[in-house]
C-alpha cells in the first residue's frame, strides 16, 4: 500500500478534469480571437503591462480568482461541500504554475538580451523578450494556470480524498470474489 | 482532410445501412466510448509538428509541446479509462466518458487553433 494511503483520509471535494476543460479552452478561444480582431493593438497592450510590472501578479490573482469561482461552482452543482483544504491547495497550485511561467519569461528575457549583447544584432531591435513571445507565454501561462491546478487535482485526489466511488468499490470486489 | 474522412466516415457508413438495419447513428450513440479523446491526440500532435517548424525558440517550442501534448494525452485517457474499466469488468459511464471526450477535445482544439493562430501572426511580423 502507497505510504500516502496510511494517512487518515480526508473528506475533500472531488473534481473532473472535463470541468476546468471547457473553461480553458474558451478562454484560448477568446485569446485567439482577440488577436484575430486586434493583431496590433493587443499584443501592444501585453508588452505595455508587461513593461510596466505587475504583470505576472496581475495574472496570478485573476487566474486564482478564475479557478476559486469554478471550484465552487463544480461544488454547487456537484451538492458538495468547499472545503478549505481544495480551494487553497488549487489556489497554491495556481499561484506555482503562473510562477513557473514567470520564471520561463525572465529566462527567455535574459536569453535575449544576451543574444543580443554578443552577436550584436542590428540597431531597433527591441532590447529582451520579444512581444511575439511574450504573447504565447502569455497564452500558455493563462491556459494551463486553469487546467493544470485542475489536473494534478484530479491526479492526487484519490489519495487524500475520500469520496472515491463506493459503487466502483462494490464492483471491484465483486470482481475480485470470482 | 485525412481526419476529417476518418472521423466522417464511420457516421455515413452507418448511415447507409441505417434505413435496413435500424441502427441510431447520433454521434453519442458512436462515440460514446470516448473516441473523441483519442481524436483530440491526434490534434494535438499535428499541432505540436506545426510548432516545430516555426521559427520559436527551442524553449518556447518545448514548452507549448508540452502543453499540448499533455492536453492530448488527458483527452485520450477518457478512452482509456473507459475501456480499462470495461476489461476489468466494471460498470462503464458512457453518458460521462462521452461528456469528458467531448470537453477534453474541445480544450486541445481551442488550443490548437490558438497555437496556429499565434504562429500565422509570428510568421506576419516576421515577414515585415
Amino acid at each position: 500500500m502507497n505510504s500516502l494511503m496510511k494517512f487518515r483520509r480526508l473528506n475533500a471535494s472531488k473534481v473532473r478534469l472535463s470541468d476546468s476543460a471547457v473553461l480553458a479552452g474558451a478562454v484560448s478561444l477568446l485569446y485567439a480571437l482577440a488577436l484575430i480582431v486586434c493583431p496590433r493593438a493587443f499584443p501592444e497592450l501585453l508588452e505595455r503591462i508587461f513593461w510596466s510590472g505587475g504583470f505576472f501578479p496581475a495574472l496570478s490573482l485573476l487566474v486564482v480568482a478564475t479557478n476559486e469561482t469554478l471550484f465552487v461552482l463544480i461544488c454547487r452543482r456537484r451538492a458538495q461541500t468547499t472545503g478549505l483544504i481544495t480551494s487553497g491547495y488549487i489556489a497554491f497550485l495556481t499561484i506555482g504554475v503562473v510562477s513557473l511561467f514567470r520564471l520561463l519569461v525572465y529566462g527567455a528575457h535574459a536569453q535575449a538580451l544576451l543574444s543580443q549583447l554578443f552577436l550584436r544584432l542590428p540597431p531597433g531591435v527591441r532590447d529582451g523578450i520579444s512581444s511575439e513571445d511574450l504573447l504565447v507565454y502569455t497564452h500558455l501561462a493563462v491556459v494551463s494556470g486553469i487546467f493544470l491546478p485542475f489536473l494534478i487535482v484530479r491526479m492526487t485526489q484519490n489519495y487524500v480524498s475520500d469520496a472515491n466511488s463506493a459503487e466502483d468499490a462494490r464492483a471491484r470486489t465483486a470482481v475480485a470474489g470470482r | 482532410m485525412y481526419a476529417a474522412f476518418a472521423a466522417l466516415a464511420p457516421f455515413v457508413l452507418r448511415w447507409t445501412r441505417k434505413e435496413r438495419v435500424g441502427l441510431d447513428t447520433s454521434p453519442h450513440a458512436l462515440l460514446q466510448r470516448g473516441e473523441l479523446g483519442l481524436f483530440g491526440l491526434l490534434l494535438a500532435v499535428s499541432a505540436v509538428l506545426d510548432l516545430r517548424r516555426s521559427g520559436f525558440s527551442t524553449q518556447l517550442i518545448l514548452t507549448n509541446a508540452v502543453i499540448l501534448v499533455v492536453s492530448g494525452l488527458m483527452a485520450a485517457s477518457a478512452w482509456l479509462e473507459d475501456n480499462s474499466r470495461v476489461s476489468q469488468g466494471l460498470p462503464n459511464a458512457d453518458t460521462r466518458t462521452w461528456m469528458d471526450s467531448r470537453r477534453l477535445l474541445f480544450l486541445v482544439f481551442s488550443l490548437a487553433f490558438t497555437t496556429e493562430v499565434l504562429l500565422e501572426h509570428s510568421a506576419e511580423v516576421w515577414q515585415r
